[in-house]
């Protein structure tokens, strides 16, 4: 099957009354859209019990997360979808709220992470995220606003989606690429690993949020700045590391300014919140509705608080970074989004704290589908397609083979799983040479009163394999642990005084590496 | 929702993209970053002006924000 579209009906009924008719219109609209191009497409009711009799127990209360996590594994069990779009934001479909690994009062306050990632796995309800390695599922959300009451907003996001047509890699050439200058190195190094160049970043500070239009028609949008909870801003800061926070994008600057077919990467905390802006009377949405509203076809971003490094690249960085890639190479938003994720644990091998908070808190807003940029396909499903318009054919070509390429997706990502460790807390204490170099670490660091916090690495069950390879000699595995240390410190280039987190990894009773992320 | 307490500033979101020293009440139970309505999130003059202070706020929380529509000094 194509593409599923996911939604509560009630919930939708609940917000929009009489005026339904117009949101069946537009999703019949984007059925038919996507028929044009190759996509089998249906609808179903979550909360519908005739619609949902074939696969399983109906949506009864829509903020419940488990049972809108059981109606997703049950209709993806029985249609194998190669898309799965959830139609409207978390007062429709909620987000599956998983437990911070690093929520400390006073340090990452999140309590839990809001999350996409559950529906894009098999593996059934938790509230962990480290049982949510396996991605398999492409996935993404067409969020209208919460509390929303007029359609027009869902509407118009359906009807961009309609219309939505893969463009050349070269509009993509020219990105629009903005950073807090306190991250300006980091930033540099995303962006010469995605574009190939940095020349064109900007910084906040010296620059302002009154972008030019050249600058924000650009179809490729890459933000690494601050980010604040039901917040329509992002934020600067300069270099200094001075308290200073300067806007660096506005949400009612850019209407208007945004071009069709953008899409967006935001490392910044909160960037890809869905909240609802009425009860603060706030003058916009958040960005992320923002973008969408004004034709962007992709927001890939975070729901909460993130992580990265001032002058290297990791967490936050990286998973945007794989996004990105994917879109030029031109895979589809949502096989983007899967392959971030799997490239993202692949790349690891053993999930750290930080790990298993950015796997679980970047989400994608937009049709999964929706493939922004073209590249070079077979045209042999052209051939055989009467009464297609040329408009289609790269759409066409890239239906040839599209289950095979979920299946072997869906594959590798369970295979990733299965070679992939996750920390998980231990109350076993740390050897007095581990708790040394650990000491040693943080005075190096300057963190004045460490907290340490050590895990024990849950190694994944290996599935029988052959005989020859279960013959093969392998080395034992060695004893690892991850520890992590947050605390206070001063900085090597901040005036300030600054939090820094480090996780270090040991192996038979010694560190063997650490990687440190000082504060923002 | 109406708290009531005294403010303090404090550093936050430590070791996260967020850190910064912020603007916090403390209620009996509980502690909110305070965020004016329309306000900086990070950094806002009218709230540093409330540190030391007891005050009333009226406004919304969010991830333990109190974005504040409303408030008095108390003292």
């Amino acid at each position: 099957m194509g593409k599923l579209i996911l939604t509560n009906r009630a919930a939708l009924q609940r917000k929009y009354g009489s005026q339904m008719s117009r949101i069946d219109a537009a999703v019949a609209a984007l059925i038919q859209s996507d028929s044009r191009n190759g996509i089998e497409t249906k609808v179903i009711a979550v909360d519908s019990p005739q619609a949902m009799r074939p696969f399983g127990p109906a949506v009864k209360e829509p903020a419940d997360q488990r049972q809108n996590k059981a109606a997703v594994d049950a209709v993806d069990r029985e249609l194998d979808p190669d898309y799965i779009l959830l139609l409207g934001s978390i007062d429709v479909i909620p987000h599956q709220e998983l437990s911070n690994p690093l929520y400390r009062k006073g340090g990452d306050d999140d309590r839990v992470v809001p999350s996409d990632l559950p529906y894009s796995c098999e593996e059934g309800w938790s509230s962990e995220p480290k049982d949510f390695t396996a991605v398999t599922r492409v996935v993404g959300r067409l969020p209208d606003i919460c509390g929303a009451t007029n359609p027009g907003y869902l509407i118009k996001l359906l009807k961009n989606a309609s219309r939505a047509r893969a463009l050349s890699p070269a509009v993509f050439r020219n990105y629009f690429g903005i950073t807090a200058e306190i991250w300006k190195t980091s930033t540099m190094l995303s962006l010469e690993a995605v574009f190939g160049s940095s020349t064109d970043l900007q910084q906040i500070p010296p620059r302002k949020f009154r972008w030019s239009p050249t600058l924000l028609e650009r179809r490729a949008h890459f933000i690494n700045c601050h980010g604040s909870p039901s917040s329509y801003q992002f934020f600067g800061q300069p270099k200094s590391g001075a308290q200073q926070y300067p806007v660096s994008h506005d949400g009612t600057y850019i209407p208007g300014k945004i071009t069709s077919g953008t899409v967006v990467a935001a490392e910044c905390c909160y960037g890809a919140q869905l909240f609802d802006p009425n009860p603060t009377k706030m003058a916009s949405a958040g960005l992320c509705n923002v973008y969408l509203g004004n034709g962007a076809h992709g927001f890939f971003g975070s729901s909460t608080i993130a992580y990265g490094p001032d002058i290297t690249n990791d967490w936050a960085d990286n998973i945007c970074q794989y996004f990105w890639r994917e879109i030029l190479q031109g895979a589809s938003l949502g096989s983007a989004v899967l392959r971030a994720r799997q490239n993202y644990v692949k790349e690891r091998s053993k999930l750290d704290p930080v790990d298993q908070k950015t796997l679980a808190q970047f989400n994608l807003l937009g049709d999964p589908s929706i493939h922004p940029v073209r590249v070079p396909v077979s045209d042999t499903a052209v051939l055989h397609t009467k009464g297609i318009g040329q408009a289609n054919a790269h759409s066409l070509s890239l239906a040839v083979g599209r289950s095979d390429r979920r299946r072997s997706m869906a594959l590798t990502g369970m295979a990733i799983s299965q070679s992939t460790g996750v920390a998980v807390p231990t109350a076993r204490r740390t050897g007095v040479r581990v708790s040394s170099a650990l000491q040693s670490l943080a005075r190096r660091a300057h963190i004045e009163k460490p907290e340490m916090r050590a895990y024990d690495i849950d190694e994944p069950v290996r599935k029988p394999a052959s005989a020859a390879v279960n013959n093969k000699h392998l080395a034992p595995p060695a004893k690892e642990r991850i520890h992590l240390i947050m605390g206070t410190g001063r900085g090597h280039r901040a005036q300030m005084p600054q939090i820094i987190a480090i996780v270090a990894k040991e192996e038979n009773g010694q560190i063997v590496n650490y990687r440190t992320g000082y504060s923002r | 929702m109406e708290a009531e307490g005294r403010v303090v500033a404090r550093r936050i979101g430590a070791g996260t993209k967020s850190e910064h020293d912020a603007v916090v009440l403390v209620t009996y139970d509980h502690e909110y970053k305070l965020r004016r309505q329309g306000g900086n999130p990070f950094v806002d003059p009218e709230m540093s002006k409330l540190v030391g202070k007891r005050i009333r706020a009226t406004g919304v929380v969010d991830s333990d924000q109190l974005i504040m529509s409303n408030w008095e000094e108390l003292d």
